[in-house]
């Protein structure tokens, strides 16, 4: 071992103490949840710029950085993708029918293939556990799952094309256009 | 090309649509909001007594009535000021039956809805519709195919809803559809301008999308689509390409795609496809790759971008050749030392080499990727450094001996000329 620091190490050490002080004041940040911001948060997945709140989430991360999600698909596939020795400290969602309060995904109640149709495609919402998940299902359809359920779905990959596959997005009108001549 | 018999399917199917509009003249039907004599009234009234591959043809006046809905093969014509108005309250007309036309029409205030797609136009299930010269204003969705084939949309003009929304909808949205044709159309102020999901053979084709509040372009899970000429011009966040393979963006200007998560182009998860001939101007991030594998990206221009492009590590075995750099901060950015893409025969405006040998290519490789941009990539705050001194050194000691930046991400034969004046 010689005491010397190599060239790379030098240039690296300079390089982080041009940008440390800024750093320190980004990291000091907290990781209690917050509200998302349409329009300039991303998803930490999938990139895209999150839109509409109601379908988002977020990710405490074992270090304790907040990751934004726009969906509840992201968010469960960027748990998968975490390595086992470093789960997430905290997952939330948003409750579906009041988006500024954030619910814990294990404690959470998921529609799977509702009417409501999230933004990556798997037709996923979440209510607060203590929901009434009759007047769910009657008003939106879909089927009832959990937090373990998501993750078993996302691990499947999204097909592509799905000719009469999945379900159609609700329209006002669509179901009564649904009887008509070719 | 594969998917040249489709078009000429949709060409053929349209061709019969205007055909039957053709030996109809004895089966039109006239609706005047006014009274005209002779006509009917309502819209609705209309729609259902026309025989099939009638026309119904819309005076001048605003027609407020219940949503209309097509069941049978028809042309609906709008005289020039015919209006269908949803009071912000539904959506205007669907269309449930094959070689509709709708032509010449206004279509407004829909209203919006938090749990419904609620769009001015819906073709749900239909083959061969032709959707030309309509304008729409202050609606939610525009236009929205549902599992609709063999459709061309084109010379529509769509307005988004003014003021801020907390449920936006998208201009020209495309779900579960085949072989759809989107052309010279004119999107302004929506959610998306152009949406493609679970489509197949989709084209678009010289529109312009502008002013969208998340993206001018977005697709996903959409293989086999053709994006060419069209220009998207200051979107919140750009145009986003994901999940899918052979997409072909060849023509298309990103320009003014500013934020901070705004791409001129994101592509995510996009494999065996193409980009050629476009030109990125002015956006927070050209174009960005991220799990995106074996793309050719020739012949683009990358002007004034504060990232020209941006490579993921994840990004494997691309090839950029041909493409032209010039005024942007970072001509390249990466998050890791490795790089599995080729970038070769690219002109650089930061090339700094000679041709000694005279061949058209720079005799010493160029390394795109200034030092500083993989701090950046760290620690985006360091970006307020960008013009600082200490960066400067930096960026020259690392030019000088390379010691952090990728060593394969290099251009081995940079060009000596600008291959394309500058757009």
């Amino acid at each position: 071992m010689t005491p010397t620091l190599s060239r790379r190490d030098a240039l690296a050490t300079l390089g982080w103490l041009a940008v440390g002080g800024l750093g320190l004041s980004t990291m000091a940040c907290t990781a209690s949840p917050r509200p998302l911001v349409p329009g300039e948060d991303s998803c930490a997945f999938c990139r895209m710029t999150i839109d509409d709140v109601r379908f988002g989430a977020l990710v405490v991360t074992a270090k304790g950085r907040l990751e934004t999600f726009d969906s509840i698909e992201c968010a469960a596939a960027y748990v998968q993708g975490l390595a086992s020795s470093e789960p997430p400290r905290t997952v939330w969602v948003a409750d579906f029918s009041a988006p500024a309060r954030w619910v814990d995904a294990t404690r959470a109640v998921y529609l799977h293939g509702s009417r409501l149709r999230s933004p990556m495609g798997r037709e996923l919402v979440a209510f607060a556990a203590d929901a009434d998940t009759a007047t769910l299902l009657a008003e939106h359809g879909g089927t009832l799952t959990t937090w373990s359920g998501v993750r078993a779905l996302v691990a499947d990959p999204v097909a592509g094309f799905r000719p009469n596959a999945g379900r159609a997005p609700t329209a006002d009108t669509a179901a009564s256009a649904a009887t008509h001549a070719h | 090309m594969r998917t040249d018999w489709r078009r000429l399917l949709v060409v053929a199917l349209l061709l019969g649509a205007t055909a039957g509009v053709g030996h109809a003249q004895g089966d039109t039907i006239v609706v005047s909001a006014a009274g005209e004599p002779g006509a009917v009234r309502r819209l609705a009234e209309a729609v259902a007594r026309a025989p099939r591959h009638g026309v119904v043809r819309v005076r001048a006046g605003v027609y407020k009535e219940p949503t209309v809905i097509v069941r049978q093969p028809l042309t609906l014509v709008g005289d020039s000021g015919a209006v269908l108005d949803g009071e912000g309250q539904r959506e205007l007309l669907v269309v449930g039956a094959d070689s509709v036309t709708v032509r010449g029409l206004t279509f407004r205030n829909t209203g919006t809805s938090q749990a419904t797609d609620r769009a001015a136009l819906r073709i749900v299930e239909s083959a061969g519709c032709l959707i030309e010269y309509n304008r729409f204003d202050n609606t939610l969705f525009g236009i929205y195919l549902q599992r609709a084939s063999a459709c061309l949309v084109r010379r529509n003009v769509l307005q988004g809803m003014s003021g801020s929304q907390t449920v936006t909808g998208n201009g020209l949205h495309s779900w579960s559809s085949r072989d759809v044709v989107f052309e010279d159309n004119i999107i302004d102020g929506h959610r998306d301008g152009i949406y493609f999901e679970f489509t197949v053979g989709g084209v678009a084709r010289r529109n312009i999308s502008r002013h969208s509040r998340r993206y001018g372009l977005h697709f996903m899970f959409s293989d086999s689509c053709r994006y060419e000429n069209n220009t998207f011009l200051a979107n919140e966040s750009g145009v986003a390409v994901m999940y899918a393979k052979y997409v072909s963006m060849i023509g298309n200007r990103f320009e003014r795609n500013r934020g901070s998560a705004a791409y001129g182009v994101l592509l995510k998860e996009i494999s065996d496809s193409e980009l050629r001939g476009n030109t990125f101007v002015e956006n927070s991030i050209g174009l960005h790759l991220e799990g995106a594998n074996r793309n050719q990206i020739e012949d683009n221009d990358f002007l004034r971008n504060g990232w020209g492009v941006r490579i993921m590590a994840d990004a494997q075995e691309n090839v950029l050749r041909g493409n032209l750099f010039a005024g942007n901060v970072f001509d390249v950015g990466t998050n890791s030392r490795l790089n599995y893409s080729t970038f070769t025969g690219n002109w650089w405006d930061r090339y700094r080499g000679f041709d000694l040998d005279r061949d058209g290519r720079g005799d010493v490789a160029h390394r795109p990727v200034r030092l500083f941009a993989l701090l950046v990539e760290q620690s985006p705050a360091a970006l307020v450094l960008v013009r600082s001194l200490l960066v400067d050194v930096l960026d020259v000691a690392e030019r000088v001996v390379p010691t952090l930046t990728p060593e394969t991400l290099r251009d081995e034969a940079p060009l000596m000329r600008a291959p394309r004046t500058l757009r």
